[in-house]
């Protein structure tokens, strides 16, 4: 993959997930970072921090990113939520605005 | 006495006439239709309007329905809509204007007889439109949506035929330029054009049209099409003097357009604008120009500034509603003097203006005591006071938007709850900062409130709902989606308080148990629409006798809920009656379900 297409996700423990950038901008939040002409740093250097995520939460999270594009073109399967996981993931994607 | 007939024998036809005229659904035009032979008659005779989706044959539907209804003044074609077959009994999906009778297609005999080839023949063409204006020639309004084979001939017949020509919607057809001309030569009643991407227009069309009934233009629309430039807007300027709306979506559009529009059309009253090369000089000269603007919506506008807003201020004093999206460049100073100009204006949205802050929504606090609704939609500069402001200012409040506002916290929602005691609509969502102490005034002082919607407000706990319950018994709308503090206590409380709830979202709520859903379902019997995704701690008996006492329940969403199995979905489904929508995953649905009721259930949707 080219750097030009990935982002970086920073979890709270500082784990890094390097993504592809279309999978990111499921995301709104992520998208309105990396498209807004504002200016937000996250723009410049494709990196963006998540202080509040856990690495177990944001990798879920990626995880659906990818899912839900393999689910917009077509194949449909089903994507499973360990319960423990359930609330933090719900906050983490509210706050993601996925 | 019995066994007598005395409508048929004692009303006359008139009168009959005039109670049809009175039924607004189309279940109820239907079903009178059914009663006798007299009565198809006169229902036929007092339809006006029809709308047909893409359809199979559609020249031939066209001829049959004028036959059958000869005194329609609206038709409305949209065919973005599938066709929704007798046999399998499918749901239209787009339903606007439901206040206006609708036409069931049964053309199964009609198809047997069309030669042409069927994909081909989905969408109406020119012949089709010639009948139309043949058939309904008193057609006052003819809606257009997405016809791809419709073309400038089919419209000029249209226009030759139809005199009395309203309105008309040409949505996504790619019509050329002679068939605007010929409208603009022949309806000289128009009062509403909507050209929204009907990307085969160019400056000819549209200034022919502006010349021929451009007197009696009310209402314009254009987006997408690229060759319609500022030559266009001139004509508009110039002859279109009623004008009192123009919808304008264009990046080909230049200042010079805009402002020969404000100088010509001073009667202008709704404005909205998406041209990202208009720059404040253009909307200075509205401000100067246009007195009577009463609605204002501007997007995505990079190149505005402040001394924009300033004119408006000065000049539209008459200004109600006030919508600003994506505009980088406006700062409080903007606001502060629409606030001090325009002292009627009732609706503000302002939707990702980074610039705007606490001291602008202040001054509207201040100024503006009719304001009805007031959004703000990613303002993170907007503080506490600002909203403290507008609570002491604005009594008539009627309903808040707050999304993505990251300091705004329980202080600002205190003083929006006793100031603004008509409080109708509040949603908050992404405000991390609001807690139950908010909510808790809100409880206390807002009993008109009927909307209630908290996503995601970390902070808000069971005392809030207690209080909700308690002071707010025209509650029909809850979500609190997300607030995991909520609980079983909560929910009771508002299933014994809010007797007219009829939308609930409880999804992502951890702690919510059966006895809660039970307790809905004694207290909340006109409940339509649930929402229960990703409870973990429901099960089929709160869902049973959820449903047992719910019986009006439409739609109901559970995904990721482990308690709940096949037994509960089936017994969800064979109660509700009028279920229109399960949402469950598609291992839970047993095969007795799926037969009887397939149509209804969608399996896990893409959305967390």
């Amino acid at each position: 993959m080219k750097k030009e297409d990935t982002v970086k996700l920073i979890s709270a423990e500082g784990f890094e997930f390097i993504i592809d950038k279309n999978a990111a901008m499921v995301s709104q939040t992520i998208r309105n970072m990396l498209t807004s002409p504002g200016g937000f740093a996250e723009t410049e250097h494709r990196e963006v921090t998540f202080p509040e995520i856990s690495t177990p939460i944001l990798e879920k999270i990626c995880q659906y990113f990818y899912w839900s594009l393999q689910y917009a073109s077509g194949k449909e399967t089903e994507f499973y939520i360990e319960p423990e996981l359930t609330l933090e993931l719900m906050m983490a994607a509210n706050y993601l605005h996925t | 006495m019995k066994g007598h007939d005395f409508i048929n024998s004692m009303l006359p036809d008139e009168l009959i006439l005039e109670i049809f005229r009175n039924l607004e659904s189309k279940s109820s035009r239907d079903a009178c239709s059914l009663v006798c032979r007299r009565w198809l008659t006169l229902e036929r005779f007092s339809r006006d309007t029809i709308r047909i989706g893409a359809s199979g044959s559609p020249d031939a539907l066209v001829d049959l329905l004028a036959r059958r209804f000869p005194n329609v003044t609206n038709v409305y074609i949209d065919e973005r809509l599938s066709v929704s077959l007798p046999v399998d009994f499918g749901r239209r999906r787009n339903a606007s204007h439901s206040s206006l009778s609708w036409l069931r297609l049964h053309f199964v005999s009609e198809r047997s007889e069309a030669g042409a080839s069927e994909s081909d023949s989905y969408c109406i063409s020119d012949a089709g439109l010639t009948a139309v204006a043949d058939g309904f020639s008193n057609l006052e309004k003819l809606s257009l949506i997405w016809c791809s084979n419709a073309t400038s001939a089919g419209l000029r017949s249209v226009a030759e035929k139809c005199r009395f020509l309203k309105s008309l919607d040409l949505q996504g057809c790619y019509v050329g330029d002679q068939g605007l001309v010929a409208i603009g030569k022949c309806c000289r009643q128009l009062e509403v054009l909507n050209l929204r991407f009907c990307e085969g227009l160019t400056d000819t069309g549209l200034v022919e049209l502006a010349l021929g009934c451009g007197k009696t233009l009310k209402w314009l629309g254009v987006a997408a099409c690229a060759k319609i430039t500022d030559t266009s807007l001139e004509a508009v300027g110039s002859h279109c003097s009623s004008l009192e709306t123009l919808s304008l979506d264009s990046e080909f559009v230049q200042n010079k357009g805009v402002l020969a529009v404000a100088k010509g059309c001073s009667l202008l009253r709704n404005l909205s604008l998406q041209c990202i090369n208009v720059t404040d000089e253009a909307l200075t000269a509205v401000g100067v120009f246009c007195s009577s603007l009463e609605s204002l919506a501007l997007f995505s506008f990079q190149r505005f500034t402040d001394k924009s807003l300033c004119a408006i201020g000065k000049g539209c004093k008459k200004l109600k509603s006030l919508m600003l999206s994506d505009c980088y460049f406006l700062s409080d100073k903007g606001l502060e003097a629409v606030a001090a100009g325009c002292s009627e204006l009732a609706h503000l949205e302002v939707n990702g203006c980074h610039n705007i802050g606490t001291y602008g929504l202040e001054s509207i606090g201040r100024s503006c005591m009719r304001l009805k609704e007031l959004a703000l939609l990613y303002c993170q500069k907007v503080g506490d006071e600002a909203l403290s402001e507008v609570g002491k200012g604005c009594k008539y409040l009627e309903a808040l938007h707050l999304v993505d506002c990251s300091i705004i916290g329980d202080d600002a929602i205190y003083s929006i709850a006793t100031g603004c005691r008509n409080l109708k609509r509040l949603h908050i969502r992404r405000c991390y900062e609001v807690g139950s102490k908010g909510i808790i005034a809100v409880g206390s002082n807002c009993k008109y409130l009927t909307d209630l919607s908290i996503r995601f407000c970390d902070r808000v706990g069971d005392e809030a709902l207690v209080a909700i319950g308690q002071g707010c018994p025209f509650l029909r709308h809850l979500n609190v989606s997300g607030c995991h503090q909520i609980g079983d206590n909560g929910i009771i409380a508002i299933a014994r308080g809010c007797p007219q709830l009829s939308y609930l979202d409880v999804s992502v709520l951890q702690n919510l148990r059966d006895m809660a859903l039970a307790e809905v379902g004694e207290g909340c019997p006109l409940l339509k629409d649930i929402v229960l995704s990703h409870c973990r701690q429901i099960t089929d008996v709160g869902l049973d006798r959820l449903v047992k006492r719910c019986r009006l329940l439409e739609s109901c969403h559970m995904v990721y809920c482990p308690g709940i199995t096949t037994a509960g979905v089936a017994t969800v489904i064979s109660s509700c009656t009028n279920m229109k929508k399960v949402l469950i995953e598609k291992a839970k649905v047993s095969e007795r379900t799926q037969r009887r009721a397939g149509s209804v259930i969608s399996y896990l949707c893409v959305d967390l």
